[in-house]
């Protein structure tokens, strides 16, 4: 009894030893990309202070339309917008507040940073704790989850004439050009703001962006007419883990 | 008798080594997604959609559509991924 007593602790130990140290975690990769970006992303971690940790709330309308009003409880219709949008996209608001059975949602309309009043039974709510902060003196963008930074790069931001800007933004839908070597570059992300100077553009309505380019020399400075340009590397990072209803903020 | 018991508690151990790994197994949290809608993290290395010539959509290595994209190479996202001329201020 008592061998038994020894070879059945000698072997329970072995097991729970095993057991540990086979099902440790693992790094989830999204960091990755080598010691040059790790480097970078540290050093982006020690001179960016995040403003905003918590999430955010992304309100994706259930139907094909959905009637916006001025105040909550407001009996009358102020608008009413479209499900898909503009674009072809499903149409999300970054969600601003809530009381009761209403939300407060961010606009995508002019002028920059309307907010307007949906009932929450007509979208259905998910969060994030993704959100990209462009700054557009230094000419660098930030992906933050909560506090960590996750991804940094340079920007290129509108000129004189056309400038980006500043405010509160989110994504409204993710587009793929046909063509990868446009002025758009990889991919295009729509913004819920406009350009303050071009009421139209390209047959658009002046909508701001972000998204790649076909000149990645003219990054880190004023180049564009009011969208924000990053590399086609970052856009195509972006496309693959950010999603529309994600917050952009434009710091000037 | 000694090599009875010395049966027995290899048997035991046997099934308490599977136990013990299984239960750690079991404690080990799975990272929660960031965003609460699937997210694919997909290596950021990846050019796919870059190239207009590749195969969009496919493994290049196995010819088997990709997971989290569409057959046009564009990543599958809550809302969707529009394939047109954008017309933004660029």
């Amino acid at each position: 009894m008592r061998h038994l007593r020894t070879y059945t602790g000698a072997l329970l130990a072995a097991g729970l030893i095993v057991g540990s140290a086979g099902c440790g975690s693992a790094d989830d990769g999204r960091t990755g990309g080598g010691p040059a970006k790790a480097n970078r992303l540290a050093a982006a971690a020690e001179t960016r202070q995040p403003r905003q940790q918590g999430g955010a709330e992304i309100a994706t309308v259930r139907g094909r339309q959905i009637a916006v009003h001025r105040q909550k409880g407001d009996g009358a219709v102020w608008k009413t917008l479209s499900s898909p949008n503009e674009m072809g996209a499903t149409r999300v608001f970054l969600v601003d507040g809530r009381d009761g059975d209403w939300l407060k949602v961010l606009l995508p309309i002019r002028p920059n940073g309307s907010t307007g009043w949906v009932k929450a039974s007509d979208v259905t709510l998910s969060s994030t704790t993704l959100r990209v902060e462009i700054d557009a003196k230094a000419f660098t963008f930030t992906v933050f989850d909560g506090d960590k930074v996750l991804r940094t790069g340079k920007v290129a931001t509108g000129e004189g004439g056309t400038p980006t800007p500043a405010g509160r933004f989110y994504f409204t839908e993710l587009v793929k050009p046909p063509n990868p070597h446009s002025a758009y570059g990889a991919y295009a992300f729509g913004l819920s703001g406009f350009s303050p100077t071009l009421k139209k553009f390209a047959g658009g309505p002046g909508q701001l962006a972000v998204h790649g380019t076909n000149e990645e020399s003219a990054l880190g400075g004023k180049a564009s007419h009011g969208c924000v340009r990053v590399s086609n590397d970052d856009i195509t990072w972006m496309a693959n883990n950010l999603t529309i209803g994600t917050p952009v903020v434009v710091e000037q | 008798m000694r090599v009875k018991s010395l049966i027995t508690a290899v048997v035991l151990g046997v099934g308490l080594a599977g136990t013990g790994l299984a239960a750690a197994e079991a404690t080990t949290t799975p990272k929660p997604p960031s965003h609460s809608n699937p997210v694919s993290h997909r290596d950021p290395s990846d050019k796919a959609g870059k190239d207009p010539s590749d195969k969009a959509g496919q493994d290049p290595k196995t010819g088997r559509p990709r997971l989290g994209v569409d057959k046009r190479g564009c990543p599958i996202r809550a809302g969707g991924c529009l394939h047109r001329d954008p017309n933004y201020t660029g």
